[in-house]
């Protein structure tokens, strides 16, 4: 195998000083000259009709300069994809959750736009709430959403295989339901931007932004301006989580009120705005029924699956898809159904979060499979290796897998907590629980899907690199740097990170799906491919060899098997700037090309290359007088191909895994029966502490991606995934209740152990 | 009506001139420019607005601005001396401990305050300690790891 100097070695983060120094600046940082604030009015109602909004008096009172409603906007809607473009910038006539936003002001500071909030006077008409997917799918439901006619916002159902036959030839089969709750996203830093607008009508909007070309995309569509028209630049993001990606009527409001007023506005969040009132993650309510040989190998599985989404579609069709998708997998399963429906409701809207819908998903199945190993007396790890998906792999639904390094996973993982031992002498009260998962790297969707980079190579030697994929904490620039100096044959402080600007850098489909690594990896080496090519033409009649002769090492660029016969790395940019007078830029696209557009509704297509494998152990200890579950220690088993940077990685690892146990056992979005949030401070919205999480060992798998930048997957996102089962599974394997409607809390271990003992 | 004020932050001292109602994270993000000091929640119940108050770490954006005259306040713009870290910085530089970022000036300034009164402390008190400081990104491993390193390191 291949040494590398850069790549697989834990450097330091680019921004990590400028962090740790308190000098990143965030969207909520920014100022501009004669900036206003805004601030936003938000429904009271979770369903209503709007009759009359009347501002006259915010208007009036100084140092208001404007106030605008969902009136002062177009009146196009958007989304995710052409048929499922079903928000508008502010609701016109009529509101969909509680906290949506009505009207909002600009002013000269805060207080005033405060104070301007509680002078506008909004008459609503106040409509039945649809609360959860019962209610969505009632005969005669009032419909949430104004341009469908139907609650049912998407529907994705697929077979791939013979499922009655592999019923058939099933020993034993199980059928379970399971639930999860309403739970936000959970960035530490709220929605915030801010925007300017120049004398010609252009915009430059400044956000917390996970995927700024998507919420570029969109804001021009629905501001029906060309996207020349519109500039966006990222300053740092304090997380996104699938979170940030869309346009918010922060954005809107902040881009038309600058419009309006000619300076600039700067609208940033309070965290309970954004508990009540932004996306979440689905509801879920599914029915899974497993079909298994004695020996525990899966013959067919059967799901449905509803998830109650909010008001708007987002990205709910691919989850909706998604869900389906990754039962296919880490698991072989030969034949399998799915029937999946996204309904709408007058909840917070939901996009996803970390793991995406792969989340619930595998809380289902491996619960599931947990369940089928007591009844059939299979040792849980056992039961994961007969089932784990081999290297070149096709999965029912044709997702092909080039490399699992699965098995060893779940070989590591169960060693490092110690499940042999365990089994010999059980402790009271202390349990193990076992999930694997798997997680793409980066899916095929419709539209624009590429990644790009550029490298810009400065007089000095060193290479300024920009790409459409955006740092949001991920650690994504810093992989990239290690990637273009490992191609480039230079040391890593020689790569400097530019700036997300949508007038100099080449967009990208978006950050998500663990696909940055990837594609934008990809995207980093054939730029550097690009740059070393056209600085090797410069050189090469120098060194009387032909270009391609030329290598790149060590800072130095030489004849191919002669190393003396070269010149230093920063002699050559000298020459082709000084002699030539060639400024180098090279650029590097990639788009996984031979992989399908997958269908969301018959889930047909290899959806993606890369797919990175985790198994995760966690060890608990529950309480039998408190219901309270402790989180001991967790070993994520966790093939990311190549790490490029393992200490990164470990960080995305045990990040995510720790997000997923607050969803496990402790966080949950409450509603009251006309749809408000009950719980909107963290005061009452638990998110994991310090205290709260275990103690996290990762241990990287190598393996070779042939698709990945230098063998790497996409990663970080696997262990999300593997997480919630895993607690549930620890949960039963302590004192043998078995929860299946997420959160566990500590009154339904406490019921279950009751029914237990009665039994 | 604006009251006059004298704060000392960073070893600086500065007459201002505010709203008594304002808070510390506001006069030190809105008119000192020291953004370093985040603010989410404005309810002491994340952390990020962490600062330290006579060596003690404070929600900022539960102290009145008037509150915090006579006290010597320290930033995370205070902590560096030129290019060179705080070691909790360096430690939490060198272990990874940082992912978007947000959370950090408070963790670090919690991380400081702590380890000036607990030299040598377990993991389990170093997560009780920051335990006011919620962080969604890197699962906290990494930054218990970071400030038993930089214990380590002052013994
Ligand atoms: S902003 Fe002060 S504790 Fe959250
Ligand atoms: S590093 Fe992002 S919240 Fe802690």
């Amino acid at each position: 195998m291949k040494t590398y100097s850069v790549v697989g070695k834990s450097v330091e983060r680019t921004d990590a000083r400028i962090k740790v120094t308190g000098q990143a600046y965030y969207a909520g940082d920014l100022t501009a000259p004669g900036m206003l604030h805004g601030k936003i009015l938000r429904s009271p109602l979770a369903h209503g009709r709007i009759l009359n909004i009347d501002t006259s008096k915010a208007k009036a009172l100084p140092g208001v300069m404007a106030v605008i409603t969902g009136r002062d906007f177009p009146g196009i809607p958007f989304g995710t994809r052409p048929d499922i473009r079903d928000q508008l910038p502010m609701p016109i006539t009529k509101v969909h959750h509680f906290g949506e936003g009505v009207a909002a002001v600009a002013a000269v500071d805060e207080d005033t736009a405060e104070e301007a909030l509680d002078l506008i006077k909004v008459d609503y008409e106040e409509l039945p709430v649809v609360l959860t997917a019962e209610d969505a799918l009632a005969p005669g439901a009032p419909l949430v959403n104004e341009f469908k006619n139907s609650n049912i916002a998407y529907a994705s159902d697929f077979m791939f295989g013979d499922v009655e036959k592999g019923f058939k030839e099933a020993y034993y089969i199980k059928e379970e339901k399971f639930s999860s709750q309403r739970v936000s996203v959970g960035f530490i830093e709220p929605h915030a931007c801010l925007a300017q607008v120049d004398s010609t009508g252009r915009i430059l909007l400044q956000g917390s932004k996970q995927s700024p070309y998507i919420t570029w995309r969109h804001m021009c569509r629905a501001l029906d301006i060309p996207l020349s028209k519109m500039r966006i630049v990222n300053p740092f993001v304090g997380g996104g989580f699938s979170g940030k990606h869309d346009p918010f009527d922060v954005d809107f409001a902040a881009v038309r009120l600058a419009q309006i007023t000619g300076r600039p506005v700067k609208i940033v969040l309070n965290y309970d705005e954004v508990l009540a009132a932004y996306r979440q993650r689905n509801a879920m309510d599914a029915k899974l029924r497993i079909g298994v040989k004695k020996n525990g190998e899966i013959t067919a599985l059967y799901a449905e699956n509803i998830l109650e989404g909010g008001p708007i579609s987002g990205i709910g069709p691919f989850n909706i898809y998604y869900f389906g998708a990754f039962l296919n997998i880490p698991y072989k399963i030969p034949a399998i159904e799915y029937h999946g429906k996204l309904v709408y409701s007058n909840r917070a809207p939901c996009g996803t979060v970390r793991g995406q819908e792969i989340v619930l998903a595998q809380f289902c199945i491996d619960s599931l499979l947990h369940m089928v190993g007591e009844d059939l007396g299979i040792d849980q790890v056992e039961l994961r290796a007969i089932n784990a998906v081999p290297s070149n792999w096709v999965c029912a639904n044709g997702i092909v897998v080039d490399v699992s390094g699965l098995s060893e996973c779940i070989e590591k993982a169960s060693e490092k907590i110690g499940w042999k031992e365990s089994r010999k002498e059980k402790k009271e009260g202390r349990g193990i629980g076992f999930s694997c998962a798997s997680h793409p790297s980066g899916p095929r969707l419709g539209g624009h899907f590429g990644s790009a980079v550029m490298l810009k190579l400065l007089e000095d030697g060193q290479v300024i690199i920009t790409q459409g994929a955006t740092e949001i904490g991920q650690g994504s620039n810093t992989v990239f740097c290690q990637m273009a100096a490992e191609e480039l044959g230079l040391p890593f402080e020689y790569i400097i990170q530019g700036v997300s600007d949508s007038d100099t850098t080449i967009f990208d489909s978006g950050m998500f799906g663990d696909r940055a690594t990837y594609w934008d990896g990809n995207a980093t080496i054939a730029a550097a491919r690009d740059l070393k090519k056209q600085l090797a033409e410069i050189v090469a009649p120098s060194l009387n060899a032909k270009p391609e002769e030329i290598e790149f090492e060590n800072k130095r660029v030489f004849v191919r098997g002669e190393p003396a016969r070269g010149m230093d790395w920063l002699q050559a940019v000298r020459k082709a700037y000084y002699e030539k007078g060639a400024p180098l830029y090279g650029r590097g696209n990639w788009a996984a090309l031979d992989i399908d557009i997958v269908d969301w509704k018959t889930g047909k297509g290899n959806l993606v290359h890369g797919l990175d494998f985790i198994a995760t152990a966690i060890e608990v200890a529950v309480d039998r007088e408190t219901g309270q579950v402790e989180l001991i220690k967790a070993v994520h088993g966790d093939d990311a191909g190549q790490p490029i940077n393992p200490a990164m990685l470990e960080g995305q690892v045990n990040g995510g895994s720790a997000h997923m146990s607050g969803h496990a056992l402790w966080e949950e979005s409450l509603y009251d029966e006309k749809g408000r949030v009950l719980n909107y401070s963290w005061r009452d919205y638990k998110q994991p502490t310090a205290m709260d999480a275990p103690e996290y060992h990762v241990e990287h798998i190598h393996t070779h991606d042939p698709y990945g930048p230098f063998g790497a997957k996409g990663a970080g996102e696997a262990s999300s995934c593997s997480t919630i089962a895993a607690i549930a599974n620890g949960i039963y394997d302590a004192i043998g209740v078995r929860i299946k409607e997420l959160p566990i809390t500590p009154e339904k271990i406490l019921k279950g152990l009751k029914e237990k003992e009665g039994k | 009506m604006k009251q006059d004020i004298t704060l000392k932050v960073n070893g600086i001292e500065y007459h201002l001139s505010i709203e008594p109602q304002r808070t510390l994270v506001e006069v030190l993000r809105d008119t000192l420019g020291l953004t370093g000091t985040k603010k989410s929640c404005n309810e002491g119940e994340c952390g990020a607005c962490t600062v330290l108050m006579d060596d003690k770490p404070v929600a900022s954006c539960l102290v009145l601005a008037v509150s915090a005259q006579g006290k010597e306040i320290t930033t995370i713009e205070g902590l560096a001396k030129d290019t060179k870290l705080h070691p909790v910085q360096e430690a939490f530089v060198k272990k990874t401990a940082i992912q978007c970022g947000f959370c950090t000036p408070g963790m670090v300034m919690v991380a400081k305050a702590f380890l000036a009164e607990n030299p040598k402390p377990t993991p389990a008190q170093v997560r009780k300690a920051i335990s006011g400081n919620l962080c969604r990104c890197t699962g906290y491993q990494q930054i218990v790891d970071a400030i038993m390193a930089a214990a380590e390191a002052n013994t």
